[in-house]
């Protein structure tokens, strides 16, 4: 069981964490603590790149152009940066998210993955499934009242009040 | 406007390095700017990309930060879309007017002044009284 807390909210987007009962962080908390102080510089540097991204877009909103089109409404937080001399062996660096609308964001988890793939790394994957879970979760209920998840003020009200 | 913000994040926002901020910021502006002139060009990706002699993934990779721009890259796409991407800042250029020489009265002449340097690096003018 859980709720959405609500951490960033500008003219231009919202965005929520899923924050389980019982637990002092929520998700994208999590992700901060637990990456925020890395020495290797190359995750330093992916870590200040995901940071400065969810900064810009509280200052323009989440547009889909921002993600990669990699189907449905889970995506990767987008880097912006150069990462084509990355040192594999150390890792590259996810944060992923649930894009309702350009107004609304869900964010979930992320982690640091020496994977060739995201999806071969169970971690992530378990990510990606939670999020899989909360967007199924928020669709029943949109429909149940009978609304639609372009209506902010409506989708708001659900996601301050949907128990997870 | 900042209506809600995090503590959390925003330690972690101040320690962020300013030269990856400025990257971050520069690129997605960048993105951003082509949208917009592709929007009001009335152009899709698939256009651009075979205007430029491009895969579309080659774009779309530019355009969601996967992929750095170069300078090469810029020019290209700003050629195409007859709009430039990017402006560098530059200073206003400085008009300078050339006097001949053998023109020039200095105010030691004009004064009726007397222009002294010595050899210590000090100098000194005197007046005619």
């Amino acid at each position: 069981m859980g709720k959405f807390e609500l951490f960033l909210e500008t003219d231009k987007v919202c965005m929520y964490s899923p924050k389980y009962d019982g637990e002092t962080q929520n998700e994208f908390e999590k992700f901060l603590y637990a990456n925020n102080s890395h020495s290797h510089p190359q995750l330093k540097r992916f870590f200040d790149a995901i940071i400065s991204v969810i900064e810009k877009m509280s200052e323009t909103g989440a547009y889909e152009r921002y993600f990669r089109p990699e189907g449905g409404n889970i995506k990767a937080v987008p880097l912006y940066i150069n990462t084509t001399k990355i040192d594999k062996k150390v890792g590259k660096m996810r944060l992923y998210c649930l894009r309702l609308s350009e107004r609304m964001l869900i964010l979930g988890g992320g982690a640091v993955t020496t994977a060739l793939k995201n999806e071969d790394d169970p971690v992530l994957l378990a990510i990606i499934g939670d999020l899989r879970e909360i967007e199924q979760h928020i669709k029943r209920i949109v429909k149940q009242a009978n609304t639609d998840i372009d209506d902010f003020v409506a989708l708001k009200h659900i996601i301050e009040t949907i128990t997870l | 406007m900042l209506m809600k913000k995090n503590l959390l994040f925003e330690q972690c926002l101040a320690n962020v390095a300013q030269e990856v901020r400025e990257e971050v910021r520069l690129n997605m502006d960048i993105a951003n700017r082509i949208h917009d002139l592709l929007k009001a060009k009335k152009m899709t990706q698939r256009q651009l990309a075979a205007l430029m002699g491009k895969r579309e993934s080659e774009i779309s990779r530019w355009l969601t930060g996967a992929h750095g721009y170069t300078t090469s890259t810029l020019a290209k796409i700003a050629a195409v879309l007859g709009e430039p991407i990017v402006q560098v800042k530059r200073e206003p250029e400085m008009n300078y007017v050339f006097v001949p020489i053998n023109n020039f009265i200095s105010p030691t002449e004009k004064f009726d002044m007397f222009y002294t340097s010595k050899a210590n690096g000090s100098s000194s003018i005197s007046y005619k009284n």
